[in-house]
């Protein structure tokens, strides 16, 4: 018989002759503890609860009123469970509800955390824009520059990315630190102050230029 | 008078030079770097140096090669290469058939070139030489912001602030194109709209007696001529710019570079002149001049034969705010701003 993973079929002859059990699952991320059957229902794992502690348990019938947990086998025995008041009620729960799902894409998704997707793809986005940013750069006549920064454009558009994420190879003097270390010095083969050709001119304005800039004080 | 050597963060003064007075310009180009002093005999010395580098590796036939020739190299931080500077650089680059590499783009320091600092830092140690006084003030030429670019010129202005310091001097920044006002709108009270059309960047500036009232700059120039002539007709950058500098006429190019470049030239200019409507018609700080003034182009770009003819045509098709009296070349193209930041210097020894 061809069963698939995570399905379970009940033949009517063995649940006659098994104690009745009902099926739930976890809805919230984390964990539910149902205190008085001391019960964990882990979110988007199933567990087989037998009808005898379902009905004797309080907080479970108010985490399934809350949607805390979600009855997907046996409900009819829900019903049948007489009225139970507790006067303590502790539910252990933690953060977010998730939306209601179908069960197996459930599954599939609770081995993945989305916020490591998402992360992943933002890094691997950026990295692709980086590339394009490198090529861009490049004095290459086989790149085309306006195709590249179109596909980046798109990509970031799309990807919705953050643009402090993205790095770009500019020539802003202010997006790049240079270590201004003013006693380095490069070794040259230069004697000092003796670089450059000279060229010498008369000047005769050079006074009476001064003075006059002096009077107007335009610097 | 004594000198003074920067050692260690020491100030250590040395024998007084007492040929040449005080105040010392600097014009921190992309292409040149020019610095200016004037003597006792009035005659105007300005010292050249071609800001480009060359890099060739680091071995003992190399060194010795660069010594037979007198060529002045700067070792790389890291030992394993040297590079040559000056106009070497550009001979090497022409020999070798490769690219020259310079350590200023578009009008501030590289950021492509890691060992750029260091590089314009011995290049302008070696052209302005040691101090004529205890903190002899040095004027340098800085770029305006450009209207064209998203990039600021302020940490090139500080950088290079900070290593003429080291070197001894006060170092006061001064604008580009108002510095071409100073040494060449002496007649005209300082008032006109001048331009100096660089290798990465045109700077221009309105002035009205001495104080300009609009600076800016645009983020396209020479090397952009050079670079899209070159790549129009399949040459390296390297050999355009040697056609170049032997002399175009815009008007009558004799051959394919020629061409290549004249057509360059004519777009440039064009785009040049549409800036400056452009930032003039959205700009509210436009004097009313009771004049037309005069406009000055200045630079080494400006060298080219006809340039000032393509400048007045292109400007003839234009409305601007002002009357235009003439347009007209400096005196001295190439180093107009570096006598600029000259007089600004001697004009703070002036006594009143």
């Amino acid at each position: 018989m061809n069963v698939s993973l995570g399905e379970r079929i009940w033949f009517n002859h063995m649940i006659a002759s098994m104690p009745a059990y009902v099926r739930v699952i976890g809805r919230v991320i984390g964990e539910v503890f149902i205190t008085d059957i001391s019960r964990k229902i882990f979110y988007n794992k199933i567990l087989d609860i037998p009808v005898s502690e379902v009905n004797r348990s309080k907080d479970l019938a108010d985490a399934i009123k809350k949607n805390w947990i979600e009855v997907i086998q046996g409900k009819e025995y829900l019903n049948q469970a007489p009225a139970y008041v507790s006067e303590k009620i502790e539910v252990a729960r933690e953060t977010v509800p998730v939306q209601s799902v179908p069960i197996q894409t459930q599954v599939i998704q609770q081995s993945v955390n989305l916020d490591d997707i998402k992360r992943y793809i933002d890094d691997s986005a950026a990295t692709i824009l980086e590339q394009l940013k490198v090529f861009q750069s490049k004095d290459s006549g086989s790149v085309d520059k306006n195709l590249a920064a179109a596909i980046a454009e798109q990509l970031a558009s799309r990807l919705n990315i953050d643009k402090k994420s993205v790095t770009t190879i500019d020539d802003k003097p202010d997006d790049v630190f240079i270590n201004l270390d003013q006693t380095k010095e490069l070794k040259t083969n230069i004697s000092e102050g003796n670089l450059g050709t000279v060229t010498t001119k008369d000047d005769k304005k050079a006074k009476s230029v001064a003075k006059k800039l002096k009077s107007i004080k335009g610097d | 008078m004594k000198h003074i050597k920067l050692t260690k963060g020491k100030v250590i003064m040395d024998k007084s030079d007492k040929s040449r007075k005080n105040g010392i310009g600097l014009d921190v180009g992309t292409a040149f770097i020019n610095s200016a002093i004037i003597d006792n005999n009035d005659e105007v010395k300005i010292k050249t140096q071609r800001d480009a580098f060359f890099d060739i590796d680091n071995d003992k036939f190399a060194r010795n090669m660069l010594i037979a020739n007198k060529a002045n190299y700067i070792e790389s931080d890291d030992g394993k290469l040297l590079y040559v500077v000056g106009q070497e650089a550009l001979n090497f680059a022409n020999v070798f058939k490769k690219e020259i590499r310079r350590p200023l783009q578009k009008g501030v320091i590289s950021t492509r070139e890691p060992e750029a600092l260091l590089m314009i830092k011995t290049i302008i140690k070696n052209v302005l030489g040691k101090p004529n006084c205890e903190h002899e003030i040095c004027k340098f030429s800085v770029p305006a912001s450009p209207i064209d670019a998203d990039y600021n010129v302020i940490y090139h202005e500080n950088v290079l602030k900070s290593f003429i310091e080291s070197f001894g001097f006060k170092a006061e920044p001064i604008n580009e194109a108002k510095a071409i006002c100073y040494s060449e709108l002496d007649d005209e009270g300082f008032t006109g709209m001048t331009l100096s059309f660089g290798a990465g960047m045109v700077n221009c500036a309105i002035v009205y007696m001495g104080a300009a009232s609009i600076e800016f700059s645009i983020s396209r120039s020479g090397d952009w001529i050079d670079e899209n002539a070159a790549r129009a007709i399949g040459e390296r950058t390297s050999k355009l710019i040697a056609v170049k500098e032997i002399g175009v006429d815009l008007l009558a190019p004799k051959d394919r570079y020629e061409e290549s470049i004249s057509i360059f030239y004519r777009n440039f200019i064009a785009y040049v002149v549409k800036c400056i409507e452009k930032k003039l018609r959205d700009s509210a700080t436009v004097p009313e001049f009771p004049q037309p003034i005069p406009v000055i182009l200045a630079g080494g770009t400006s060298l080219a034969k006809s340039f000032d003819v393509v400048f007045r045509q292109e400007l003839e098709k234009t409305k601007l705010p002002f009357a235009i009296k003439e347009v007209r070349l400096a005196n001295d193209q190439m180093f107009a701003v570096a006598r600029g930041c000259l007089y600004a210097s001697l004009s703070e020894y002036e006594e009143q």
